[in-house]
């Protein structure tokens, strides 16, 4: 299998674009299904997270992505590596899924949604038409956060697996007896070239397009935080 | 003990054997009293004796916990409101809760006013406006914000905030109103402030305070009932359960001795 040629059926020829359609197809399916799981657990009573939902959170944050991308890897491989994206996409929101919905749960069930929450039952709201309105609503930009945050490590998590790929590749190659340097500029994915730039930096598109990457993940995480505002100042007016 | 007070006037609220137990704690031990219309009951005790959990159970936010089990009886206007076959909805908006912290919803000052009125499906904007208008001048906010409709409730003080739940709460012109401790969160002025509110809330509406200030219990209260883990232990008039207690755990109490 070589990683350059025959890995998908749309076109590999820029890393990025592959990337973005991955993570473009994963991350509203991911959000979904997390927002929805968050939800039903929201609307059942108080909000209180279900032992379940946290654990599997934590083990879902706790998962390094080279975990992600090492599974990637493997059903590449078993399926022909055809449909890179898709296959990148299903791998990854289901590792990012448990760490997703284990964060909206938690900002479901913080104490400020829990009041929120008892006062519009107090209202004499039902509890679906609380957790769908009341939650959402007060909710929106924290849901927001954890969607770019998601999708930052999404971005991270196809980077591993391009190089457990380029790996996987190489090794097929030198096994066939092909040219033993890899072509830079057409690696899959951006990320994956960000690592080849390292041992071959004096090739500046490839470094360009890594770098570009990088701005992409930080902007992300800079938008989380920028929606999430500050932890610890109070935007309360006594 | 059990505390029964009858009063000439047909009962507003009426209590019988009120139980609620998490687990193997019970909180309420056997609640029995009866309150009349456009009375305003003062729940004092100490912490853990059952002042929240009593508002709680009376109007059903205990559901909220399976762990909670609540039996005997809790009657409005003569209605019972306990049981699985009633509307927990209807009866929440018929016994307005409100809580120590202000919790104001992510809307509006306008929408968080007419969010039961909204929930229970009322569309007409003339209906809700007006509506939004008085229970604004029952909160006394009309003059002070009642053309700031538009505005976040964050962007106010605490007190105003509270006023403004208060306010949601009579929208839905409640058979009574039920407290859990108002001011809690608010300094001396604020709480001078909300207290003449009540004062004045008071003389139109059912009201019941659970409060751990024995001396806003005595202004805002006309019958006071001094729990301790779970039972009432006296209930009576507030002028003389303050001057002339008759149990000796109540003068305790009210003397600042822990027993």
């Amino acid at each position: 299998m070589g990683v350059n040629v025959d890995l998908a059926s749309i076109s590999l020829t820029d890393g990025l674009s592959v990337t973005l359609s991955a993570v473009g197809l994963a991350l509203p399916v991911t959000m979904l299904v997390a927002l929805l799981a968050a939800l039903s657990v929201a609307a059942r009573a108080s909000g209180a997270a279900g032992p379940l939902v946290r654990s599997a959170g934590r083990s879902g944050r706790a998962a390094p992505p080279v975990v992600t991308g090492c599974a990637i890897a493997v059903v590449a491989l078993l399926m022909g590596a055809t449909n890179v994206a898709v296959i990148a996409a299903v791998a990854m929101a289901a590792a990012t899924l448990p760490g997703a919905t284990s964060a909206l749960v938690e900002i479901f069930s913080s104490i400020e949604a829990r009041q929120r929450l008892y006062a519009a039952l107090a209202a004499g709201a039902s509890p679906q038409y609380v957790a769908l309105i009341v939650h959402l609503r007060a909710s929106l930009r924290s849901v927001i956060a954890v969607a770019l945050r998601t999708a930052a490590r999404m971005g991270v998590d196809s980077g591993v697996l391009v190089v457990a790929l380029v790996g996987a590749g190489s090794a097929e190659r030198a096994a066939a007896s092909a040219p033993s340097s890899l072509d830079l500029t057409s690696l899959p994915f951006a990320a994956g070239q960000f690592f080849a730039a390292a041992v071959a930096p004096a090739s500046h598109e490839v470094l360009l397009r890594a770098a570009m990457l990088v701005v992409l993940v930080l902007v992300l995480h800079g938008a989380a935080r920028l929606l999430e505002g500050e932890p610890y100042r109070s935007s309360v007016a006594r | 003990m059990t505390g029964v007070r009858t009063v000439g006037q047909e009962a507003k609220l009426a209590l019988a054997d009120l139980r609620a137990s998490r687990g193997s704690v019970e909180a309420l031990r056997g609640i029995t009293f009866t309150l009349p219309d456009a009375t305003s009951l003062a729940v004092i005790g100490g912490a853990g004796s059952g002042k929240s959990v009593l508002l709680r159970a009376m109007c059903r936010m205990l559901d909220l916990d399976s762990e909670w089990r609540v039996s005997g009886s809790v009657k409005v206007d003569g209605e019972e409101v306990l049981g699985d076959a009633i509307d927990v909805a209807r009866v929440r908006r018929k016994l307005g809760l409100v809580f120590s912290q202000p919790a104001v919803l992510p809307m509006s000052v306008f929408e968080n006013v007419i969010f039961g009125l909204r929930a229970m499906g009322v569309r007409d904007p003339r209906a809700l406006e007006d509506a939004y208008e008085r229970a604004m001048r029952r909160v006394m906010l009309w003059e002070q914000l009642g053309r700031q409709q538009s505005k976040r409730p964050t962007d106010f003080s605490f007190e105003i905030r509270q006023r403004i739940c208060i306010a949601r709460a009579v929208a839905l012109e409640p058979q009574a109103l039920l407290l859990d401790d108002p001011c809690a969160a608010l300094d001396p002025v604020a709480t001078q402030t909300l207290e003449d509110m009540l004062s004045r809330l008071r003389r139109e509406c059912t009201l019941v305070i659970a409060t751990n200030n024995l001396q806003q219990a005595a202004r805002l209260s006309d019958v006071t009932c001094f729990l301790e883990r779970g039972d009432v232990v006296e209930i009576g008039d507030t002028p003389v359960l303050f001057s002339r207690p008759s149990d000796t755990r109540t003068e305790d109490f009210l003397a600042g001795r822990v027993s």
